[in-house]
């Protein structure tokens, strides 16, 4: 007891390094090179920049036919578009790694090693968001190469925004992972986390759609019951789900709220440790067997 | 043939009758809102209990406890108040209260509200107590003098003519008579008043209310309970409307203090710059009607307070830095058969069509409104660019980069694997 006490704190932390941190760092090089070398992410980056080339070519359109635009910020629903897009497979391939891993037996055979179930999700959690990183830097190219060919204006809050996404990403990721810790097949994860994310979309959708419909107050329809239950959902889900995080992100950024934006972003990243804890105690309870 | 045609006419007529809309009419206890707006005072009415009413914070606005009789007007979804039929005030006391707890009584109080250019246009002014008394004395007897001046020059005039008659006769028959001198038209009486009625003035800070008519004898009025919601702007600015040389008739609003304005070049724009302020959109919308089906919670309208035609504006450009002044403008059809008008200034003696700072596009341009010191008025700045208007196809190509990349390292990949690994697909 008197030794470990006299133990320097420089040598206890490198020892904690040695046992876990190196595996893990280990583990985000490999995941990161793994999922940097495949198609997929890069494909979703050219399908946001897509969107964004129609969304542009709609708005150039209307300049050429009326003569004059007035927009706040030509980028912002096709950003929208595209950090949901990033979100929604990012959490999707943190899901499915985990899922894939865990059914056939990797995860088993890394516990044998000195990984517990946290550091094993913390680097596939860290491989992803950095991950998400390198192809919000993509993103921001294509954004640059399409303003220059357009000549609409990319914004400094649309680059703020994109940055600050992060926080809404990795909440994306960790409830990725979460889903994989409970289900334990790959393709119900898959089903499951693009059930989540379409369905958020889907009432937010919904929701916009029913606020627009005209309702008296001191009538009770079905338009207003209907809007209701929508508002009375979406309202927790867009705090329960990480991708309502994503809207409130940029639309405090993009109006020019850099503390909210800032705030938002804060509580996506404490939303993604409690989740990444959650999935850990998720993944001890379920079991690293397949 | 007579006796059927008679049937026939009764059975035309039956259904026609059967149909007439009789709405049925409830005396009931009912709040008539004058409502601080930037438009002028707006008058609505909160018949029902459900009915939230809105005010804005830092003005003053009147509530009035009335009792008339009420009906549903099915065409339009709204309860109306048959004023003709019933309008009778209701004595007693205002009582807010927040949170449960009151916060004051108010009592009634004499107002009116007057319009000094006229009904339809310029700001509206609200007087209360003994000042609405004096005030509408006042219009009474501009009223009545504009009234008596009026009716002396119509009468000055008919002499006026007659005397310019007879002076022409005079003449005919080779007399020469002194010309009588034209009478001069009184000044147009513009000042509207509405009558003297009794309200409760209401400016109360921001926050949710519960208000109350408490009458003379210490009883809560039967059906005068509601919810009052003060409110106030998010955000201040410059609002521009735009309107362009091409399509004079459709203007487009550039409010948000961040939004850039995109046009063809050599486009030429006026800029009517207006002081303005961010509101909610449900709130501002029940605030002008509190029946209101629209409006929207979540939602942001910029309405404008005042105009600032008066200020100059900065143009910050590729040939410089120049400053103009707005100007009144005319549209004038072209003729012939082919459709098309220009804008013009308007000669002396012409009316015009509309005012603004003319801008003609060249490449971008920075606008700025500038106070009486020449400095720049905050959230005033726009920025006015020309997009390239030409191919789509860089549109089509800048996608395809990240997947070429994508598609590269792939390959390298499996080349530093020699073709014998599979490289594992996300």
């Amino acid at each position: 007891m008197g030794l470990v006490g006299e133990t320097p704190d420089a040598t206890r932390i490198r020892s904690a390094w040695m046992i876990s941190g190196r595996p893990t760092a280990a583990m985000v090089r490999l995941d990161l090179f793994s999922t940097l070398t495949a198609l997929a992410p890069y494909a979703v980056v050219a399908v946001a920049a897509a969107l964004t080339g129609f969304v542009l070519q709609n708005d150039l359109n209307r300049v050429q036919e009326d003569g004059l635009l007035v927009i706040s910020d030509p980028f912002a629903v096709s950003l929208y578009g595209g950090v949901l897009l990033l979100s929604v497979y990012l959490a999707a391939a943190a899901a499915m790694v985990v899922a894939r891993e865990r059914e056939q037996g990797a995860v088993e055979l890394l516990s044998y090693g000195p990984v517990s179930a946290f550091s094993y999700l913390l680097a596939k959690f860290t491989s992803h968001v950095l991950q998400y990183m390198i192809l919000v830097v993509l993103l921001l190219g294509s954004y640059l190469l399409l303003a220059v060919a357009t000549g609409l204006r990319l914004r400094g809050s649309t680059l703020l925004a994109m940055a600050l996404s992060i926080g809404p990403a990795a909440a994306a990721a960790a409830l990725g992972l979460l889903v994989a810790a409970l289900i334990r097949r790959v393709r119900p994860t898959i089903l499951a986390v693009l059930g989540l994310a379409l369905g958020t979309v889907g009432l937010q959708v919904a929701r916009e759609v029913l606020v627009r419909l005209p309702s008296p107050e001191f009538h009770v329809n079905p338009v207003q019951l209907l809007r209701w239950a929508a508002v009375a959902v979406s309202s927790i889900t867009q705090w329960l789900l990480p991708f309502g995080y994503v809207d409130r992100e940029l639309s405090s950024m993009l109006r020019g709220d850099l503390a909210e934006a800032v705030g938002v972003t804060v509580v996506a990243g404490v939303y993604a440790v409690l989740v990444l804890a959650l999935a850990a105690a998720g993944l001890a309870r379920t079991g690293i067997r397949r | 043939m007579n006796r059927t045609i008679i049937v026939l006419i009764f059975l035309l007529l039956g259904p026609g009758t059967a149909r007439a809309q009789v709405p049925v009419k409830e005396r009931q206890f009912v709040y008539g809102i004058n409502a601080f707006a930037w438009e002028g005072y707006v008058g609505s009415l909160s018949a029902k209990s459900s009915h939230t009413i809105y005010v804005l914070a830092g003005h003053r606005s009147i509530l009035s406890a009335r009792e008339t009789l009420v009906y549903f007007w099915p065409i339009t979804g709204e309860y109306r108040a048959d004023w003709s039929g019933l309008n009778a005030s209701v004595a007693g006391n205002l009582e807010v209260l927040q949170a449960g707890h009151a916060v004051t009584v108010l009592p009634r109080q004499a107002y009116v509200i007057q319009y000094p250019n006229g009904p339809d246009s310029g700001p509206a002014i609200l007087y209360v107590g003994e000042e609405a008394e004096r005030r509408y004395r006042a219009f009474v007897e501009a009223r009545d003098q504009y009234r008596d001046a009026l009716a002396r020059y119509l009468e000055a005039r008919r002499r006026y003519l007659e005397a310019l008659d007879k002076a022409a006769a005079a003449r005919q028959r080779g007399t020469t008579v002194p010309l009588p001198t034209a009478p001069e038209e009184p000044e147009q009486f513009r000042l509207f008043s509405s009558d003297v009625h009794d309200g409760f003035l209401i400016n109360l800070p921001l926050g949710n209310y519960t208000i109350r008519v408490r009458g003379p004898d210490r009883q809560i009025v039967a059906g005068s309970q509601r919810t009052l919601v003060v409110f106030t702007h998010r955000r201040e600015a410059v609002g521009f409307t735009i309107v362009p040389q091409t399509r004079w008739t459709v203007p487009e609003r550039a409010d948000e203090p961040g939004s850039t304005i995109y046009a063809r070049q050599d486009q030429v724009l006026y800029f009517q710059p207006y002081a303005a302020r961010e509101y909610n959109d449900l709130a501002y919308t029940r605030l002008v009607n509190p029946q209101s089906a629209e409006g929207r919670s979540d939602g942001w309208r910029w309405e404008y307070t005042q105009s600032l035609a008066e200020s100059p504006l900065q143009l910050a450009g590729v040939s410089g830095v120049q400053t103009v002044n707005g100007r009144q403008y005319r549209v004038e059809q072209k003729t012939g058969e082919a459709l098309g008008y220009e804008v013009i200034e308007p000669p002396a003696g012409q009316t015009s069509d509309f005012s603004g700072f003319k801008v003609q596009v060249q490449g971008t341009l920075n606008l700025t409104l500038l106070d009486t010191a020449g400095r720049p008025v905050p959230g005033s700045e726009r920025i006015v660019r020309v997009p390239r208007l030409g191919t789509a196809w860089p549109l089509a190509i800048i996608p395809l980069l990240p997947l070429t990349l994508g598609a590269a390292v792939v390959a390298w990949r499996r080349e530093q694997l020699g073709g014998t690994g599979r490289p594992r697909e996300v």
